[in-house]
């Protein structure tokens, strides 16, 4: 009896094991591109060029990468992003809480037709508007500037319904007890309800950080100085001498992508709450 | 002391709206002012400034219509959400079907399945090009193939697709995965007591249960495709792709007409088009899903 339980234990594990394996082997599939790029980036020029193509970099060189940062400016690009990126998803977590507080925690006229009103928004895509917010930007004298680069990024409905949903799981009585206690409503705002939801503050932060640090139509479109443009409009235009062009971009493109890389791997539960909507809870 | 009650009761109404005020002003100017001025703009004749000159009625409307290039950009943009959708979604749903149960080592294949999410449409455009390159790439080699991917009239928008659609893989992942683990467990253990295979189970027991979640699914990602530029103005303007009518969409079209050739006219009409396309297929959908989405 025992040994016929064992074995079907173990026949389970393996089974789990085999299962186990094809679904890493085939991750490694999905990110396929990802790895490729990795390897070329250290591969050396006369190998890329080699046909029928390798993968495998014969010598493992860093001649790419340094390539890649000396002769272009792509170190200004990432302080360009990281400025832009920063400085918008802040402002979105001022922003949002904000608006979020008013509308959960107080009630007025018309509160319901200022939160349809920020809704809506969502059904306006960014791009229809491009071209006269353009306009807007370019007459308020913002082209070649961080903050015409990142002004249209300082608000997202989606932030504000996020941090609504969260805040409305806190009891009204929450604040009438802080106020009762003397605790004046700005006070109880920064100093009791922010606090208090830093889970859903990492959430709108870190997504917002992925998807500003990864525009590119907009930063392309208000800038024309090199030394502004972000990393995503950079790397797109890098110059190389001929024949040594992929490794260097390569390079770049690893570069590039190893800051949200790396934040989707460390905050990836956060950002998978925050894509749902708020209905999963972190 | 009516005076302080007066001014309290202001306050009390005043008081939100300051905490509002920031984020209202910030729809105002960079969402309806600039759709109304768009809207507007496309019924009037609007000069290289900017400036609206004097009122057309349709004449922007019909002249877009009509002209052969913004057909050209119509086929491609209905070719890459056709594409791009439905193919993606299918991916992620058999990667989340894979991932469903917890293992020990879930975490690390689940990173794998999601991770494009945290691609971007610039640098995925950057590694594809030397994947696509004809001689030295590493997609003809894997596929035994010769073909021109960028510069082929028939592949070029496939190739383009082929990036968006690798790229949405992890969103579309972990909204399947989080409703195939919403499913009552007890549901499923029943069926399988009848014995009923994987295949079925999951055609005729979770393909119903998830319906919701696909149906979002598929109507964001149409709204997203229908949208897209980025891909199109990369490999267009870095001249990756010589023959710009091939992959053009509506959006890029859109951008060309109005920013590098300073044709306003054009570009509001063309966005005001895109959108009205984009708005009638929600609806459309919308009036399927009664139909095709079960809602407990």
């Amino acid at each position: 009896m025992k040994q016929i339980q064992n074995k079907r234990i173990s026949r389970r594990t393996t089974i789990s094991l085999v299962h186990q394996t094809l679904a890493i082997l085939l991750g490694l599939v999905i990110i396929a591109p990802i790895i490729y790029a990795l390897l070329i980036s250290f591969m050396p020029a006369n190998q890329i060029l080699k046909r029928p193509p390798t993968f495998i970099p014969k010598k493992w060189i860093l001649d790419n990468y340094k390539m890649a940062i000396t002769s272009t400016t792509l170190g200004r690009f990432m302080i360009n992003s990281l400025i832009m990126a920063l400085t918008s998803s802040i402002m979105r977590v001022i922003i949002s809480s904000m608006a979020a507080y008013a509308l959960s925690f107080y009630k007025f006229k018309g509160r319901n037709f200022i939160f349809m009103l920020i809704m809506g928004t969502m059904m306006i895509p960014g791009d229809v508007v491009l071209v006269s917010n353009y306009q807007t930007v370019a007459k308020l004298g913002l082209i070649n500037t961080y903050l015409g680069m990142m002004i249209i990024f300082f608000c997202n409905a989606t932030n504000i319904f996020l941090m609504r949903q969260y805040f409305l799981t806190f009891s009204l009585t929450l604040k009438e007890a802080a106020v009762i206690d003397g605790c004046s409503n700005l006070r109880f705002f920064l100093q009791i309800l922010m606090p208090l939801s830093t889970p859903v503050i990492t959430t709108v932060f870190i997504s917002s950080f992925i998807s500003v640090w990864n525009q590119y139509l907009w930063p392309m479109l208000v800038t024309n100085e090199n030394l502004m443009r972000t990393v995503q409009v950079g790397v797109t235009m890098l110059n190389f001498p001929d024949g040594v062009v992929y490794g260097p971009v390569m390079a770049a493109s690893i570069l590039v992508l190893l800051p949200t890389l790396l934040v989707f791997i460390i905050f990836q539960k956060r950002i998978v709450g925050g894509i749902m909507g708020g209905s999963v809870k972190g | 002391m009516a005076n302080q009650l007066r001014k309290r009761k202001v306050m009390k109404y005043v008081e939100p709206l300051l905490y509002l005020l920031p984020a209202i002003i910030f729809f105002l100017v960079f969402t309806y002012y600039p759709f109304i001025k768009t809207f507007i703009g496309s019924f009037f004749l609007v000069d290289s400034m900017g400036n609206f000159k004097h009122f057309v009625g349709l004449e922007n409307f019909i002249r877009v219509l009509k002209d052969s290039n913004f057909h050209r950009v119509c086929k491609n943009t209905f070719i890459y959400t056709i594409l791009c959708a439905p193919v993606s979604i299918l991916i992620a749903l058999i990667l989340a079907l894979i991932a469903n149960k917890p293992t020990r080592s879930s975490r690390v294949y689940e990173t794998m399945f999601a991770l494009t999410m945290a691609m971007s449409m610039s640098v995925a455009a950057m590694i594809f090009k030397l994947a696509y390159n004809p001689t030295i790439g590493a997609l003809n080699y894997i596929l035994g193939t010769k073909i021109n991917w960028l510069n082929n009239d028939k592949w070029a928008m496939i190739a383009i697709s082929i990036i968006s659609t690798w790229m949405n893989i992890g969103y579309n992942f972990l909204f399947l995965l989080a409703a195939i683990r919403g499913i009552d467990g007890s549901i499923l253990e029943s069926a399988s007591i009848d014995g009923a295979k994987i295949f079925r189970k999951t055609v005729s027991i979770i393909m119903p249960l998830i319906s919701p979640t696909l149906f979002f699914l598929v109507i964001t990602s149409m709204a997203k495709d229908m949208m897209m530029s980025s891909l199109a103005l990369i490999f267009t303007n870095s001249g990756a792709i010589a023959t710009t009518a091939n992959v053009d969409t509506m959006i890029s079209y859109m951008y060309k007409q109005a920013v590098n050739n300073l044709n306003y006219n054009d570009g509001y009409a063309t966005a005001i088009i895109a959108f009205a396309i984009t708005f009638i297929l929600m609806l459309i959908s919308f009036r399927f899903e009664k139909k095709g989405v079960y809602y407990n």
